[in-house]
């Protein structure tokens, strides 16, 4: 999968610097991390193993690096592009009319914090948007998602989303109107969760957030409509 | 003092009571009792007799009270035997140069006229200091340097100062001069390397001492004087 | 040499379902891992020496490591030059066979011991014990899970699991079997009154005293070890015997070494400067001195070290045991230490167990215990990448066959089919189709294999009608030639 990832965006420009040419947007901090952290060691040790030459093991490390130079996580690229614009900041209310900032909670996942080291980007995008994010209590441990851990230990899992879940609680009772994160493995994660013990709270991606905030849109009804609908038909623009 | 202090040695000498100053918060800031004492030997006295109550009885008369204390030469001139004596309380010395080294053969001579005037006069056994000790109320010994930054005494092993009485009895009374405080742990390892360096070994053991004794053991909630000493005292003071 | 470590207990389905089913221990795992970590932060925010510290230490450790042998030999010299033995330990038996000799020759009836993993990584107190020995665990924790019958929970605070009411009623079974008064109460210093004066008693009776050690110098032949409570000291000072059993990877070259490591387990494991309690022994009593061991006995143990030296998992064994990758670790704080079925628990037990133990002794850690989230890697004062040494023992893993089959299957076809545009389509619609019989109220509730331990536990949305590709296929005109 990740040579097939790497070719696909591999234009086969080998001079000129990576901001040259268009980054390649990531939707989910771990897909980032992947990209910039994991791929040039996993695809040079996997030539090898399949016993290519090492020049050709060397080959796929750099087109696999010269993929990471571009990739970007989607809050990073927003926040570089200072968006959104202040269209976002008039819409973010808790009343529509009102004056007080949205509440938002935001959640940060694993490899984004770490790897990335990317925490600051969604929430001043957020704050663009004219919410208000604050971080749940223990924000730093892991909602449980894990990748395969998620699916071979499904029990430990859970607990973790329900520790995660927990917090959200505090968050809720708080006043917060949604749950925001950059990373679709966590709102799966946590969304699942929830679901599966039978309640009921909006989570958004960031995209989902910032798309609606251009719309001035992002109200309490408007984001709950947003994450109950199942299949976002992006016609209905 | 017979000449005005320079201008260097009272830079020397602010330095020196940040130090102090440095040093006492960090040990009360680890459950520890400190003392500054400014006005030499006779008040340092005083303050081990105040210190004593306090650590032993919570402020008490003590009417009774167990000292085991280390008689080196560098504690002669405060005449602990007198001063315990005074008190009525019991002093049980620890063997210094040639009597430790009777009692460690097990011999069990008269005292020779000691180097410690008033010293008790008899030797002891080692296992007699054991069960001594375990049953102390106070130990009393100097030490070798403190640390400011860390709230620490560092105490060397020889025949003269032993381990027991800053380890059994029920308190800890250290006396400490100013000169003797640095600053971080490792400039305190560099005065041990020096005496490693000078006697051409280093002490059987070296005991760094930061505080009473300690433990979250239970439900993470803080139990002090689990092992060690329950209480951990130190004077700073010249004497 | 591979080294043996006590088997596990209980299966990983066994010792996983007890923990997740045990509320008190759950939460109170929560409270000491939260407020160790936050102490350490803490701890550190205050005191940038301590930083500066910590990174001269990584260096010093890694040097130490490159040149084990040597410094092994110049310890040994040194230390039998004070009059202290020292004994080179392959291996469990080793040791036992040891201690248990030094025992016959001075006739030891009781023991008393301070903290060592090492000991409990050798099971030492079984092996005494059934030679007739009587062996007392003097740290506060070990000595109240040493009644308990149970292993350690945590490396630094191994009773945390145990609520103060379940301490109590420990301590007030000893006290019936020993015939004296139990606890007045269960505040914290009832408690601890009662169990200083039981091990009181211990001490003063003990011929032997077994101690770990945090480090060794070479240069003197020092033993370090730093401790709390103090029975570190009382177990090396009161019995004429001391053997201290260390691993050969807590060798350091020198006391400038020493310096910079010295303060880093209590700055990352409690959030203290200094430990209470820093003891220097080298070497027995010297003549004229009253107090302290007549004999000093270092056994160095290898137990699968040794064989480490020199792999990509060389860092490993620059772990000070300071607790603090446990600390923040999700799986720790949810299935506490117990689960890991090995005195090394959290992510250091995720990796040195099946490192020491072999792979077969421990499978289910690397893959079942950890979430790969990182944050053991962003604690670890000693910088030892326990996220790549994770993933390195489940590639060794695959490599070696030792997954399901079913779950290599999986695997193997889900990688084949997403590795072309084609292969990814199709089972789109494939799963697309297949889904329908596991919808349910517009969520996904049930799956087939792999996928099923989602659906275990969490509800996931239905794959969309259409994927993004067909959406933008049917929606944009082709960019060439339009």
């Amino acid at each position: 999968m990740a040579r097939q990832l790497v070719r696909a965006f591999d234009d086969g420009a080998t001079d000129g610097s990576p901001a040259e040419r268009p980054p390649v947007i990531a939707l989910s901090g771990s897909c980032a991390a992947m990209i910039k952290h994991e791929m040039p060691e996993l695809l040079e040790r996997d030539a090898l193993q399949r016993g290519r030459t090492p020049a050709t093991a060397t080959r796929w490390r750099r087109r696999a690096e010269a993929l990471a130079d571009r990739a970007v996580e989607l809050s990073e690229w927003l926040d570089r592009q200072d968006a959104p614009g202040p269209a976002g900041v008039e819409a973010a209310r808790a009343e529509p009319g009102g004056s007080a900032p949205l509440k938002v909670a935001s959640h940060t996942g694993c490899h984004m914090r770490r790897l990335l080291g990317v925490t600051e980007p969604p929430l001043r995008v957020l704050r663009r948007a004219g919410a208000e994010p604050t971080e749940l209590v223990d924000a730093e441990q892991c909602c449980g998602f894990g990748g395969s851990f998620g699916l071979l230990e499904p029990d430990i899992s859970a607990a973790m989303a329900d520790a995660k879940l927990a917090s959200l609680a505090t968050a809720r009772r708080d006043g917060v109107a949604c749950l925001v994160s950059s990373d679709l493995g966590c709102l799966m994660q946590l969304g699942g969760r929830l679901d599966r013990r039978g309640d009921e709270f909006p989570m958004l991606h960031l995209a989902e957030a910032v798309d609606l905030a251009d719309r001035h849109r992002l109200t309490p009804a408007d984001i709950g409509r947003a994450a109950r609908s199942q299949e976002a038909d992006p016609d209905a623009r | 003092m017979t000449r005005k202090p320079s201008a260097g040695s009272l830079a020397e000498a602010s330095g020196r009571d940040a130090l102090v100053a440095e040093f006492v918060e960090s040990w009360r800031g680890l459950e520890g009792d400190a003392w500054i004492v400014r006005g030499g030997r006779d008040e340092v006295r005083r303050t081990i007799v105040e210190a004593a109550r306090i650590m032993v009885e919570d402020g008490g008369p003590a009417t009774s009270c167990r000292v085991l204390a280390w008689s080196t030469a560098d504690l002669a001139s405060l005449d602990l035997p007198g001063l315990l004596a005074q008190q009525g309380w019991e002093h049980v010395p620890w063997p210094t140069g040639a009597r430790a080294g009777e009692a460690a053969a097990g011999t069990n001579g008269a005292a020779a006229a000691g180097d410690v005037p008033g010293a008790e006069e008899v030797t002891r056994t080692q296992a007699e200091l054991v069960t001594l000790a375990a049953a102390s109320d106070l130990g009393i010994t100097t030490c070798a340097w403190a640390v400011a930054e860390t709230g620490t005494i560092a105490l060397y092993a020889t025949p003269a100062t032993g381990r027991l009485p800053s380890l059994l009895p029920t308190a800890h009374l250290a006396l400490v001069r100013p000169s003797q405080v640095v600053r971080t742990v490792p400039d305190g390892l560099r005065l041990l390397a020096e005496y490693m360096a000078r006697e051409g070994d280093p002490p059987s053991a070296v005991n760094l001492v930061s505080g009473p004794s300690r433990s979250a053991d239970i439900e993470g909630d803080l139990a002090v004087g689990v092992h060690g000493p329950r209480r951990a005292g130190v004077i700073i003071g010249e004497w | 040499m591979p080294g043996e470590l006590p088997p596990a207990g209980a299966t990983w389905s066994e010792r996983r379902r007890r923990a997740l089913a045990d509320p008190a221990m759950r939460a109170a795992v929560a409270k000491s891992t939260r407020s160790l970590a936050a102490k350490k932060e803490a701890a550190f925010a205050a005191y940038p020496a301590g930083e500066t510290m910590r990174t001269r230490a990584v260096i010093a450790r890694r040097s130490s490591l490159a040149r084990v042998d040597a410094l092994l030999d110049e310890l040994t010299r040194r230390v039998e030059a004070r009059g202290g033995h020292v004994s080179r330990a392959a291996g469990p038996a080793d040791v036992g066979r040891y201690v248990l000799d030094v025992a016959r020759r001075r006739g030891v009836g009781r023991v008393v011991k301070s903290k060592s993993m090492a000991t409990e990584e050798i099971g030492l107190n079984e092996q005494l014990e059934t030679a007739g020995l009587h062996v007392r665990e003097t740290d506060l924790g070990e000595y109240i899970i040493q009644l308990a019958g149970e292993r350690p929970a945590h490396i630094l605070v191994p009773a945390s699991h145990k609520t103060r009411q379940q301490v109590r009623a420990l301590f007030d079974e000893e006290a019936a079997r020993c015939a004296v008064d139990p606890p007045t109460g269960d505040a914290t210093p009832e408690l601890t009154v009662f169990a200083r004066r039981q091990l009181r008693e211990d001490f003063l009776a003990a011929d032997m005293g077994i101690s770990g050690g945090n480090f060794l110098v070479a240069e003197t032949g020092t033993l370090v070890l730093i401790t709390n409570e103090g029975n570190g000291r009382m177990t090396t000072s009161l019995p004429r015997v001391h053997i201290a059993v260390v691993g050969i990877d807590k060798i350091v070259a020198t006391w400038a070494d020493l310096a910079d490591l010295l303060q880093q387990p209590a700055l990352s494991g409690t959030g203290q400067r200094l430990s209470t309690y820093t003891t220097f022994i080298t070497g027995p009593r010297r003549e004229g001195e009253l107090d302290g061991p007549e004999e000093f006995h270092l056994v160095l143990l290898d137990n699968g070290r040794h064989e480490l030296l020199g792999t990509e998992f060389v860092d490993i064994l620059a772990c000070i045991r300071c607790g603090a990758c446990l600390n923040v670790c999700p799986v720790f704080r949810t299935i506490g230490g117990q689960a890991y079925g090995s005195m090394y628990s959290g992510p250091i037990g995720v990796v040195l167990t099946p490192l020491l133990g072999g792979l077969e002794r421990a499978p289910e850690l690397p893959k079942s215990a950890c979430a790969l989230c990182y944050a053991c890697a962003d604690a670890c004062p000693m910088e030892i990448d326990l996220p790549r040494h994770i993933l390195a023992l489940r590639r060794t893993e695959v490599e070696r066959g030792m997954e399901p089959w079913s779950d290599r299957l999986t695997f193997e076809l889900w990688g084949r089919f997403w590795a072309n545009p084609a292969g990814f389509r199709f089972t789109g619609r494939i799963a697309r189709l297949g889904q329908r019989v596991y919808v349910r109220d517009g969520r996904l509730k049930g799956a087939p294999g792999l996928v099923g331990g989602w659906t275990a536990t969490r509800n996931a949305p239905p794959l969309a009608r259409e994927s993004f590709h067909e959406w933008w296929a049917r929606r944009r005109a082709p960019r060439t030639g339009s």
